[in-house]
C-alpha cells in the first residue's frame, strides 16, 4: 500500500462513484471496506493535515515546556529594562524587544500557553454541553424540543465575543471569566448541528428496529443516535478551537484578557499597535503565532472532514 | 448492410483502490445484433451496471481504467473523443435507468425537461442567449410538443397533456419509467441500454411495463441491451441471454437453450434457487461472491463450484459451443 | 390449533395537515377494516404490492403505528391495552425481522454489539454466560462465531447481515416472527439459504411466522394461509393452495399472471386468459368509490362502481370480497 498519490485522491470518488451506480454495498465492499485503518491511511496521506497537525503539535509542546527553554524567562512577566527597549530583530533576540526591553520570543511562546488552553477548552465545553440538549430536543420531540431550540435560537442571536464582553465586565479580568464568557454562548451551534443530525438519525430502520426490541430511550439516543451523529461534532470541534482562539485573541487585544504584565498574545499584538510601523516586529510576531496556529487547526480540520466525509457548515 | 450492432471484445474495466487493483470487469464478449434484445444476468456486484455505464462512458476515468474496445456500428467508441462521442450518447445510444423518480430532475416539469432534451440533446455547451431564444420559439416548441405528445402516448400514458405539466413527484413510479422510456426513445436510437427498468415497481406495473416495451420493441424494431437479476423477466423479454459471474461471462446463448439446458453450475444454481410455482424444492448457492481484489484464480466460480475439479483452479476454461449457439466456460463441457 | 394472533377490524389511519393553523383535510386510511387470525405454528402470508397497508399493519401488531380502531390480540391479550411493563414482555414474544438488513442493523456496532442489546435491555443472562449465548445463536444461523463475533457490518453480505438480524431476533426467545420481505433485498441464490434456514428454525424452535411480501412465487412456497392486501383491504384470503390453485378475485388473477416463470413447464400454474389492463394503482387522496380495485378490473360492472363488496365465504376457508361471487 505505498506510494501511489493518485490512488489516494480517487478513493473518495471510487466510492461516491459506485454508490451512485446503485450497485449498493456489496460492490463497494468487494472494493473496499472502510475501517478505522483506511481512514487514518487517508488522513496521513492528506500532505496538508500532516504539516498541520505537525504544526500544532509543536506549537503545543513549545507551549507546555515554554517557560523552561525560551531564552530569557525571567522577562516574561513584572520586569523593565528599558536599555535593551524596542530592539529589532537580532541572535540574541528573535523577534526583537518590546517597549520595557523584554524579550518577545520568550513573551510570545509563554503567552500562547493561555490562548491555546482556551481555544481548546472551550468547543469543548460546548460540545458537552450542546450534544446531549441537542440529542435530547431531536429525539424526544414536542414541547421539550421546542423549549431547547427557543432557548438556542436566542443564544444564536447573539455574538459570542459580545456575550464575554459582557461577563468580563461583570466578574472581572481572569482565565475563568474568559472561558465561561465564551462557552456561554458557544454550545448552541452544537445543539443545532445535533438537532439536525439526530432528526434524520432518528427516522433509521434501526432506531426502530431498537425500539421494537424494548430498548429504552436513554439508551436509543446515546448507544445509538450519538455515536451515529458524532462524526460532524468531532470536525466541528477541531475547526472551532481556531474560531476560539481568535475570540480568546481578539478579547485580549480589545484589552479585556488576562491583566498585564502575564502575556497573552492577543494583548500583545494591541501593545505593540502603538509603535507601528517602525517597530512592526512588536505586533508582528505575536500576531504571526496567532496566525499559524489557527491554519494548523484548520488544516486538520480540512483533513478530519475529508476522513470522516461529512459537511460541517 | 452488416446486421452486428455492438460487439464487445475482451472487455476490461479495473478500478485502482488503496487495497489493489479491483477487475470489476475481466475480458467480457458480447455481442448483439440489429433488431436482437440481449439479456445480461447476475447478481449484485457481478459488474453488469458497470458493464452498461462503461458503453455510455459514464464512467469517469480514472479512477475506473478501460481496455480493449466496444464496437458499435463499425466504430470503437473508446477510441473516440469526448467531443464526437458526445453525438452517440442519447441519440444513438439511449439509456433507461433504475430508479424512475430519482432519474428525473425534482424541480422541473415533465414538459420542460423534454424540451430541453429534445432542443439541446448532443451540444456541449449552450450560450444563454441561443437558449433563451430557442425556448421562446414558439413555432418550434409547437412542433416539439407535438413530438413529445406522440412519444408519451406511445409509451400508453392516456392523460398526455396533464402528465406534461407534473413535477416529477407527482408520478407513480411507473408513470415516470414510461416518461423517461419515451425519453430514451425521442432520439431515435439504434441501440437502448436498460438498466434494470423495472426493478424498483410493483409486479402488476412491471408487467405493464415489460409488455409495452415488447410491443414497442416490434413497432420500432429496438435492438435492446437489458441488464436484470430476474432470471424470469430474462426468460419472457430476451433472444438470447448472456450469465455473468463475478465479472465474466460464464454461458450465454439463445434464451430457450440457457432455459431448458442449461449448463455452467453457476447457472444451474441460479435457476435452482428460483422458487417455482410448482412447489418443486428451490435450493441456493454457498458461499459469497469473491473480492474483486485478488479473485480466486482459474474459474472464479470454483470456490462455491459443487462440481469443481482440480483443474478448475490453476486455469480458466475458454468458451466452448456445446450446442448451436450455446456457449459455455467450463471445463465439465470440455473447456480448455 | 389454538389461534396465537388475532387482527379484529383494525384500522390504522394517518391524518394530513395542511396550512396555518393546522387543518385536518384528509385521512390516508392505510389499513382499513383488516380481519386476520394466524394460528400457532403456521406460515401466514400477507400479499400486496406497494401502499398496500400490509407493511403498516405489520408495525401497527407491533406496537410502532397506533390503531384507529379494532384490536389486535395476541395469545388473548389486547396489545393496545397493556401496560408499559407487560408491553415490554409481550413484545420479547413477537419480533420483527426487516426487509433490508444494512438498515435494521446500527452501522457503527460490530456483531458482538448488536447481539449483546437484546440481552442488556431485557437483563436476561447471568454476565459471564452472555458471550456464550451470542456465540451458540450465532451457531444457530450458520455463521462461525469465532469468525464473526467481532466483525463490523461493512464486512459482511446481505446474507450474511439478514442472518444477524435474525440472530438478534431469536435472542429473545420469541414464538411469533413478522418477516417484512425478509428476502427481497437479497439475491436469489442467498434468498433461497435464508429461506432455508427460516424453515428449519420454524421447525426446531415451533415458531409462528407472518410473512409479508410481494412476491407470489416465494409466497407459495413457504406459507400456509394468506390474504391479498390492495389499497389497505383485504381482497381475497384463505388457504395458499386453493388461492393459487384457484384464484377468485380479478385482482389475484392479475396478480399470478404477472409473475415472470422461468421454465415453460410453470405456466400451467399461472391463471391463463387474464386480460392485460392499463392504469395506474390508485393513490389514498382519491380512492375511487365502491370497490378499489374497480378502476383496473376487466370485469368492472355498475355495481362495483357503487357500492364496497363485503367478504363472503365461497369455499370452506376462502373468502373473497367481490361482487362476481
Amino acid at each position: 500500500m505505498n506510494g501511489n498519490p493518485a490512488r489516494e485522491r480517487n478513493q473518495k470518488k471510487i466510492k461516491r462513484i459506485a454508490a451512485s451506480f446503485g450497485i449498493g454495498s456489496n460492490f463497494i465492499q468487494n472494493i473496499k471496506s472502510e475501517t478505522l485503518r483506511d481512514r487514518l491511511y487517508r488522513f496521513r496521506k492528506s500532505k496538508l493535515s500532516i504539516i498541520g497537525l505537525a504544526m500544532f503539535l509543536f506549537f503545543v509542546v513549545f507551549a507546555i515546556l515554554s517557560p523552561f527553554i525560551v531564552p530569557y524567562p525571567k522577562e516574561v512577566g513584572a520586569y523593565v529594562n528599558f536599555s535593551q527597549a524596542l530592539r529589532p530583530v537580532s541572535l540574541t533576540h528573535l523577534f526583537g524587544t518590546d517597549e520595557f526591553g523584554r524579550d518577545i520570543f520568550s513573551r510570545a511562546f509563554v503567552g500562547s500557553r493561555i490562548t491555546i488552553f482556551v481555544g481548546l477548552i472551550i468547543p469543548i465545553i460546548g460540545a458537552v454541553i450542546g450534544v446531549p440538549l441537542g440529542l435530547i430536543a431531536g429525539y424526544v420531540g414536542g414541547k421539550v424540543e421546542a423549549a431547547i431550540m427557543r432557548v438556542t435560537d436566542v443564544f444564536l442571536s447573539i455574538p459570542p465575543l459580545i456575550i464575554a464582553i459582557l461577563v468580563i465586565g461583570a466578574m472581572g479580568h481572569s482565565m475563568t471569566s474568559i472561558i465561561f464568557g465564551l462557552s456561554i454562548d458557544w454550545w448552541s451551534w452544537y445543539v443545532r448541528m445535533v438537532h439536525a443530525e439526530t432528526l434524520s438519525v432518528k427516522q433509521q430502520n434501526y432506531i426502530e428496529a431498537s425500539r421494537m426490541l424494548g430498548t429504552g430511550r436513554f439508551r436509543i439516543i446515546f448507544s445509538h443516535i450519538l455515536p451515529n451523529s458524532v462524526f460532524p461534532v468531532i470536525v466541528k470541534i477541531t475547526l472551532d478551537m481556531g474560531y476560539a482562539i481568535l475570540n480568546v485573541a481578539s478579547l485580549g487585544f480589545l484589552g479585556l484578557g488576562i491583566y498585564p504584565p502575564t502575556p497573552e498574545l492577543g494583548a500583545m499584538v494591541a501593545e505593540g499597535r502603538l509603535y507601528l510601523p517602525a517597530y512592526w516586529w512588536v505586533s508582528f510576531f505575536p500576531a504571526l503565532i496567532i496566525l499559524l496556529i489557527i491554519l494548523s487547526i484548520n488544516f486538520i480540520g480540512d483533513g478530519m472532514r475529508d476522513v470522516l466525509d461529512v459537511e460541517v457548515t | 448492410m452488416d446486421n452486428r450492432l455492438l460487439s464487445i471484445e475482451n472487455l476490461k474495466i479495473s478500478f485502482d483502490t488503496s487495497s489493489g487493483i479491483a477487475r470489476v470487469v475481466d475480458g467480457v464478449n458480447l455481442e448483439l445484433d440489429r433488431g436482437e434484445v440481449v439479456t445480461l444476468v447476475g447478481e449484485t456486484g457481478c459488474g453488469k451496471s458497470i458493464l452498461l455505464k462503461s458503453i455510455l462512458r459514464l464512467l469517469a476515468t480514472p479512477p475506473s481504467i478501460i481496455e480493449n474496445r466496444i464496437v458499435f456500428e463499425g466504430v470503437d467508441l473508446l477510441s473516440l473523443e469526448d467531443s464526437q462521442f458526445i453525438k452517440y450518447r442519447g441519440s444513438k445510444i439511449s439509456y433507461i435507468p433504475q430508479s424512475p423518480q430519482e432519474s428525473l430532475v425534482p424541480v422541473f416539469t415533465v414538459r420542460e425537461q423534454f424540451v430541453d432534451l429534445l432542443l439541446f440533446r448532443g451540444m456541449k455547451r449552450v450560450s444563454r442567449p441561443t437558449y433563451y431564444g430557442m425556448r421562446s420559439n414558439k413555432k418550434v416548441i409547437g412542433e416539439i410538443t407535438e413530438k413529445i405528445i406522440k412519444l408519451l402516448r406511445d409509451v400508453r400514458i392516456s392523460d398526455e397533456n396533464l402528465v406534461l405539466d407534473y413535477y416529477p413527484f407527482q408520478l407513480s413510479g411507473g408513470m415516470a419509467q414510461r416518461v423517461l422510456i419515451a425519453m430514451a426513445l425521442s432520439g431515435n436510437p439504434s441501440l437502448i441500454l436498460a438498466d434494470e427498468p423495472t426493478t424498483a415497481l410493483d409486479v402488476t406495473i412491471q408487467k405493464q411495463i415489460t409488455d409495452m416495451i415488447n410491443d414497442l420493441r416490434n413497432k420500432y424494431k429496438l435492438s435492446i441491451l437489458y441488464v436484470t437479476h430476474n432470471l424470469g423477466l430474462a426468460r419472457e423479454i430476451s433472444d438470447r441471454v448472456y450469465i455473468m459471474y463475478a465479472g465474466k461471462i460464464v454461458e450465454n446463448g439463445i434464451s430457450t437453450g440457457i432455459f431448458n439446458n442449461p449448463l455452467h453450475p453457476y447457472t444451474k444454481g441460479l435457476l435452482s434457487s428460483v422458487p417455482k410455482l410448482s412447489g418443486e424444492k428451490f435450493r441456493g448457492i454457498e458461499g459469497t461472491i469473491p473480492s474483486y481484489v485478488g479473485p480466486p484464480t482459474g474459474c472464479r466460480f470454483n470456490p462455491r463450484c459443487p462440481v469443481a475439479i482440480k483443474a478448475c483452479s490453476e486455469k480458466e476454461p475458454t468458451m466452448k459451443e456445446v450446442e448451436k449457439n450455446h456457449f459455455v466456460s467450463c471445463y465439465a463441457y470440455g473447456g480448455e | 390449533m389454538a389461534e396465537i394472533l388475532t387482527v379484529d377490524k383494525a384500522c390504522v389511519y394517518f391524518s394530513i395537515y395542511r396550512g396555518f393553523p393546522k387543518k385536518l383535510v384528509g385521512q390516508i386510511k392505510a389499513v382499513d377494516n383488516i380481519n386476520l387470525s394466524i394460528e400457532k405454528e403456521e406460515t401466514y402470508g400477507i400479499v400486496g404490492e406497494s401502499g398496500s397497508g400490509k407493511t403498516t399493519l405489520a408495525k401497527a401488531i407491533m406496537g410502532i403505528n397506533p390503531l384507529d380502531h379494532g384490536s389486535i390480540y395476541y395469545r388473548h391479550e389486547e396489545l393496545n391495552e397493556l401496560r408499559k411493563r407487560d408491553k415490554k414482555f409481550i413484545y420479547r414474544k413477537i419480533q420483527y425481522i426487516y426487509q433490508d438488513p444494512s438498515s435494521s442493523l446500527d452501522p457503527r456496532k460490530s456483531v458482538k454489539d448488536i447481539l449483546m442489546e437484546p440481552i442488556k435491555v431485557h437483563n436476561l443472562y447471568p454476565k459471564e454466560e452472555r458471550l456464550r449465548v451470542i456465540g451458540e445463536i450465532l451457531g444457530a444461523v450458520d455463521l462461525p462465531p469465532s469468525d464473526f463475533m467481532s466483525r463490523y457490518l461493512a464486512n459482511l453480505s446481505g446474507g450474511q447481515k439478514q442472518r444477524i438480524a435474525i440472530a438478534r431476533a431469536l435472542l429473545l426467545h420469541p414464538d411469533f416472527l413478522i418477516l417484512d420481505e425478509p428476502t427481497s433485498a437479497l439475491d436469489v441464490s442467498v434468498q433461497a439459504k435464508i429461506l432455508e434456514l427460516l424453515d428449519s428454525l420454524k421447525k426446531r424452535l415451533n415458531l409462528t411466522y407472518l410473512v409479508i411480501t410481494h412476491d407470489l412465487s416465494v409466497i407459495s412456497n413457504v406459507t400456509n394461509r394468506i390474504s391479498i392486501f390492495y389499497l389497505g383491504h383485504t381482497m381475497e384470503k384463505g388457504k395458499t393452495y386453493d388461492i393459487f390453485r384457484e384464484p377468485l378475485h380479478p385482482y389475484t388473477k392479475l396478480l399470478l399472471s404477472s409473475i415472470p416463470i422461468i421454465a415453460e413447464s410453470e405456466k400451467k400454474f399461472k391463471p391463463s386468459g387474464v386480460p392485460t389492463i392499463e392504469g395506474e394503482i390508485p393513490s389514498f387522496v382519491n380512492l375511487p368509490k365502491g370497490c378499489r380495485f374497480s378502476t383496473r378490473c376487466p370485469y368492472v360492472f355498475d355495481k362495483c362502481q357503487s357500492l364496497e363488496p363485503e367478504m363472503k365465504e365461497v369455499k370452506g376457508g376462502h373468502y373473497v370480497a367481490c361482487h362476481l361471487y
